[in-house]
Order: C-alpha cells, then structure tokens, then sequence
C-alpha cells in the first residue's frame, strides 16, 4: 500500500466536534482496510487566504490539518468521493507521499570566493576557450611588423 | 502600311476569331494555319465543281511505269541480298566463338574455384559460429548471475521495508487509539514555517531567540 497524504480544512467548530469530524475521516480510510500513519494540526480557527465557499455556507476561517495514511490504490477515488461530500470538510486533496530526494550538502563549496569556486572556474576556462588569438608578443615589437 | 500587310493583318484577325468559336480549348498563345474544319461542308460555289484529271501523255506514262518497276526490283535485290549476308556473318562468328575459346574447359575451371572457395569460407565460418556460441553462452551465463544478483539485492531492500514498517508498526494509528491520537494532534500544533540556521536551529516567527524542535 502506499502512502498518501489527505491535506484538509474543517469548517469552524468547537473542539469536541473537530474531534469527531476528524474520527469520521479516520474511520473512512480504516473501513477500506488502510492505516494512519502520522495525524497532524496546522492550527485551529485559522483565518482562511479568500473567503471559501462549500456546501452552501462561506468560511473566512477553517481548522487545518494533514493526515498521512497507507490504504489501497484503488480506495482513493472512493476516499476522494466521501470527503467531497462530508459537510464538514471545507477543501481537501489527497497527495502521494514522494520519498525526499537524496542530496549531499555542498555549502561549503557554495560560500567560497568566486575564485575558488569550481563551477566559476570551469566558466572561465570556457571563455578562454572562445577568446579570439592574439599576436603573439615574443617579436618583442608591440605591433605586427608585416602589411596586413 | 503596305496594303498586302494589312491583308495579311486582317487575314490573322479572322484566322484567330474563328479559332475562338472553333476551337476554343486550343492553346491562346499558339499559332496554327487555318483550315476550315470540315464540319462547314464544301462552299456552295465548289459544289459542283469537278476536278480534271491529270493529262499524262502514253509516251510518258509507259516510262515512269518502267522506272516504277525497275525500282522495285531493285530494292527487292539489295533487301535480299542484305538478309543473307547478315545470316552468313551470324553463321561464322558463332562458329568462330564457339571452337577457338573453349567455353566448356574455362567453365570447369572457374567451377573448381569456386568450390575451392566455397571451402574455405565453409571452415571460417565454422570457427566464427563457434567463437559467437561460445561469447553468447558467457553472456547468457553472466546475465544470469546478474540477475540472481539484482534480484537478492531486491530481496534484501524488501526484507530491509518490511523491518522498517515491523518497527514503525506500533506507532500506526489504527480503529483503537484514534482518539487518543485526535487529543494529541489537537493540544498540540504543528507549524512548518521557520527559518534555520547553519547549526540547525530553528526560527518561528520574528523571534531572534533558537529553539531545538521545528513546532
């Protein structure tokens, strides 16, 4: 089963009834033979970015919440379905949880002079590349001696 | 302007109406002498008109029919005569080929080399078949060992999933203590937006002062 994550706003409600709100979303997912892995709060009566419209009623401020959980691939649109009609429910979208690109810090490179750098080096052997040849000096005149 | 230029003038100007009502799917551009087309029928003037024949005098005519008929044999002879010689040139040269070059013997010899060839090429064929045989069976027997590789590597990184979840297993919110997880999640907030710095310490808000934990 993979992990996907269900990022949604509850309307404003009283703690006890966010708490069954939020049980009601749970037992959802556990009906369809999933499992939650982490439940967490982004702030509750939090003031909403525009005033939001669902189910007939406008909200300026939602509770926020995500909830990662493991259920089948095949549950989602129906999980999708539930949470579009639970009156509760302000906005919702369910994610797949993408595991972190691996990288290896390379600050200490980054915060060197412009000189030290590798990759300013590199640019500067290319330029040097391109530079159009010169007349070479060693006649020790500073000017081409022949007609062009 | 000459008057016999302005005849000829006037002579193409109905040459080319008549092209147009006649002819019309001819090209513009191209100029064709003009005939009646056939379809006007004789001109009423000419229609009675009967044309003379040609008065040729008996002395005259008995010399062209001689000339006629002496023609005609002539070129009968010279046609005749081209026909066999033709076949008796064919007749010789075939003859000619045929003996001095003996097709039969240089047949047999170009046959001999060939086989002699066909040989040869038989037996290092034989030797590269065996070497690509033998380069396939290394290979097939190498992908088969990657494979078995690949496929305990994969093993191994499941076996390591399935130890992973075992121990995160008994953190998993299930049917019976969902509530307790709701009190939790609800006394206590998560906030993602802080600043760290380079030792990893967290800023929330505008205040200046670290704390250790993002929340």
């Amino acid at each position: 089963m993979p992990t996907y994550e269900l990022a949604f706003l509850l309307k404003n409600m009283s703690k006890p009834d966010i708490a069954v709100s939020l049980k009601r979303a749970g037992q959802e997912i556990f009906l369809r033979g999933g499992f939650i892995r982490k439940l967490e709060n982004l702030g509750v009566s939090k003031d909403t970015p525009y005033k939001i419209s669902s189910h007939g009623q406008v909200h300026r401020t939602a509770s926020y919440f995500a909830l990662q959980f493991d259920a089948p691939p095949t549950t989602i649109d129906d999980l999708r379905d539930v949470y579009k009609r639970d009156v509760d429910i302000v906005r919702y979208k369910i994610f797949k949880v993408q595991e972190p690109e691996k990288a290896e810090c390379t600050l200490h490179e980054e915060i060197l002079p412009p000189a030290y750098r590798k990759d300013v080096q590199e640019l500067l052997a290319e330029s040097e590349k391109k530079k159009p040849k010169q007349w070479d000096a060693k006649t020790g005149l500073d000017y081409y001696p022949f007609q062009r | 302007m000459s008057l016999m230029r302005q005849g000829l003038v006037i002579e193409k100007l109905v040459a080319g109406l008549h092209r147009q009502r006649f002819a019309p799917a001819a090209a513009p551009n191209l100029v064709v002498r003009w005939r009646k087309p056939i379809s006007l029928g004789t001109a009423p003037s000419k229609l009675f008109r009967v044309p003379q024949r040609p008065q040729i005098p008996e002395d005259e005519l008995k010399e062209i029919r001689r000339l006629f008929k002496n023609y005609n044999t002539q070129m009968k002879s010279i046609r005749a005569w081209f026909a066999e010689e033709l076949k008796r040139q064919e007749a010789v040269t075939a003859a000619a080929v045929a003996g001095a070059t003996g097709e039969e013997a240089e047949f047999q010899r170009c046959l001999q080399i060939n086989e002699e060839w066909n040989k040869k090429v038989a037996a290092e064929r034989q030797v590269r078949l065996a070497a690509e045989k033998a380069k396939l069976t290394d290979k097939i027997l190498t992908d088969l060992e990657q494979d078995e590789l690949q496929k305990s590597k994969r093993m191994a990184e499941i076996q390591q999933m399935v130890e992973r979840e075992k121990d995160l297993s008994s953190h998993y919110i299930t049917e019976e203590n969902i509530d307790q997880a709701i009190e939790e999640a609800l006394g206590q907030e998560v906030n993602y937006n802080f600043a760290i710095d380079r030792e990893g310490n967290y800023y929330h808000g505008f205040s200046m002062t670290p704390t250790t934990s993002h929340s």
